[in-house]
């Protein structure tokens, strides 16, 4: 499984039940500014994301994951 | 109503022509002297600024492997000078004139240098001892069997005892101190005015990541480095340890003739903005309240004009805003002289269009703390953690998804109850803790139900998302903002007590249906 947008948007839309325009998201959209994610939504995402990756994300690095690029890279470079 | 009475009404008379004083004054040098606003030390950031030259030559012309003991022993230094609380210390505090010392100003200067240098090996021999038990509980976690969360937990649990154990130990020497002459009375430092209250933050976030393995063989004199490094020792913003020396190391070649012309320019909006602060602290504040004492003396609080509770509310927003944001601006402007970029602490605060945003927007590194060191670990691993629903479910119902939601909202008071226990251990900050955590809630409730509406995507939705108020739209946008800022501002009034906040309250709510009844 590769991490990209289409994948990490798609886990937004299921978790926010919202349908975003895949025109208007990029790497560097925002979930909080961009996608209105709350905190609780959040954690939605990471828990979707260690499931869906077998990754192990860490409390602190939860705050550098604001974008959808630097959710990816985080997760590409915890899979390498 | 007209403009005139509206304007009686809303601000005290005379504020104007106090105002103008307050500016004329500014061109005094007496000013400055006494409103030291930046560290409590008389002529403030200037004081700094004259030192920024010795500070320079270090960084271009000393070793490199003496530039952290510099900056180490130059920090002590101004610790010293600028932060010792008690009579002989505190060389340069204001107001330090009027306390016990002696008359000859050759042993008052130096009684103060001795009780300076006094109060900066405290701070040393306090941080020595976070140090050991951040080494002692990362030994204990990383050699316990599947990396076990409970030394963490007891010395975290250790830290939060000491913090609010010597907060108490501070509160009954302050009574004692009052009660006997002011001779024998002894002066320990407010946690803000000392820096405690950020080093505490600090000393969660190493211990913390030292026992998860995100600090590794951090030496005594980085750890002290980092700690006391004397632009943010006061009032933040908290710089993370990995952060800090990323950029420390990097000043010796980066620093160039931007960094100074950046760094001049946030210290002098820090200063507009202190000095702005300063005037609601000494001037609006003290007016406001005596002009609302003879409101109250006449008719109780129905006599007081309903804009005067918006107006008291908002000087306090904007009291607390432009100290922390002025004091913020100081901190990464005479960071950046040095060719260190700091992390901003106020990022458009006042365009938060919820209070979710606004934590993201405002006091940015110790909500930061907050979330990575409180809510994520509670709202992950607590008692209410958050549970996913389970995918098998397909279209989730109103209160299935109620139950999901509810249960790890319970974070948000815990977190902000421990926020406003930080910034000080009593009812009122609790108070404050509790409202925010209702602000939350209300927001997670108010998202999850236009989220529901965007998916029944109904005709009033699409109404209301072609008018732009539904769908993150301008004008639900602004609306946001409106509400979030008021909201912030009432919580403020937390601080005059939950008897006077429960009042305030209902008197804002109850006035303008008042007509109903």
């Amino acid at each position: 499984m590769t991490a990209d947008v289409d994948t990490i948007l798609d886990m937004v839309r299921s978790i926010t039940g919202m349908d975003y325009n895949r025109a208007e998201v990029s790497a560097s959209t925002s979930f909080l500014d961009d996608l209105s994610l709350t905190s609780i939504q959040t954690v939605d995402l990471i828990m979707a994301i260690e499931e869906k990756f077998g990754v192990e994300i860490e409390d602190v690095d939860l705050g550098k994951l604001r974008t959808i690029g630097q959710t990816i890279a985080y997760i590409q470079d915890k899979t390498s | 109503m007209t403009v005139d009475s509206w304007y009686s009404a809303a601000l005290p008379s005379g504020l104007g022509d106090e105002f103008v004083d307050y500016l004329r004054h500014l061109c005094e040098p007496s000013y400055w002297q006494e409103n030291g606003f930046f560290l409590h030390t008389r002529w403030g950031v200037l004081l700094f600024l004259a030192a920024m030259p010795v500070v320079w030559a270090f960084l271009f012309l000393a070793p490199r492997r003496w530039w952290l003991f510099f900056l180490t022993s130059i920090s002590l230094v101004f610790i010293a000078l600028t932060l010792a609380p008690w009579p002989t210390g505190g060389l340069l505090m204001p107001g330090a004139s009027e306390l016990p010392i002696p008359a000859d100003v050759a042993k008052a200067w130096l009684a103060r240098l001795v009780g300076g240098s006094i109060y900066a090996v405290l701070i040393v021999a306090a941080l020595a001892g976070v140090y050991q038990l951040a080494r002692f509980t990362a030994r204990r976690s990383q050699g316990a069997e599947r990396n076990s969360w409970r030394p963490l937990l007891a010395g975290i649990l250790i830290l939060i005892a000491t913090y609010f154990g010597l907060f108490k130990f501070q509160e009954y020497w302050r009574d004692a101190g009052s009660q006997h002459a002011a001779e024998t009375a002894v002066f320990l430092p407010d946690f803000h005015e000392a820096g405690l209250a950020y080093m505490f933050i600090r000393s969660v976030h190493f211990l913390w990541d030292s026992c998860r393995g995100h600090i590794r063989n951090a030496s005594w004199w980085r750890f002290l480095c980092w700690m006391t490094f004397f632009p943010n020792f006061r009032m933040g913003p908290i710089e993370r340890y990995h952060d800090f020396f990323t950029q420390i190391m990097r000043c010796r070649r980066r620093v160039c003739r931007w960094d100074l012309f950046h760094g001049m320019r946030r210290i002098l909006q820090g200063i507009v903005k202190g000095v702005l602060a300063i005037f609601i602290a000494q001037h609006l504040g003290p007016a406001l309240l005596a002009d609302n004492q003879r409101y109250l003396e006449a008719g109780g609080i129905e006599s007081l004009p309903y804009v005067r509770f918006w107006v008291m509310a908002w000087t306090a927003l904007l009291g607390a805003y432009f100290l922390l944001a002025g004091y913020s601006d100081i901190a990464i402007g005479l960071a950046r002289l040095m060719g260190y970029r700091m992390i901003e602490n106020f990022r458009w605060v006042f365009l938060s269009r919820n209070l979710n945003d606004l934590w993201h927007r405002g006091h940015i590194s110790v909500s930061r703390c907050l979330r990575d060191y409180c809510y994520y670990p509670l709202v992950r691993r607590g008692p209410f953690r958050r549970r996913p629903l389970p995918s098998s479910v397909g279209v989730p119902t109103k209160r299935a998804e109620l139950r999901q939601l509810l249960p790890p909202a319970a974070n948000y008071f815990i977190t902000f109850m421990i926020c406003g226990l930080w910034h000080k251990p009593g009812i009122n900050w609790l108070v404050w803790g509790f409202c925010m955590g209702v602000g939350m809630l209300v927001l997670e409730l108010w998202m999850w139900f236009w989220r529901r509406r965007a998916r029944a995507n109904g005709a009033v939705y699409r109404v209301l998302a072609r008018l732009g108020i539904a769908n993150g739209g301008p004008v639900g946008r602004m609306l946001g903002i409106v509400v979030t800022l008021n909201f912030f501002a009432v919580t403020l009034f937390c601080m005059a007590g939950p008897g006077a906040f429960v009042m305030i309250v209902w008197e804002m709510v109850r006035r303008p249906f008042a007509w109903l009844f």
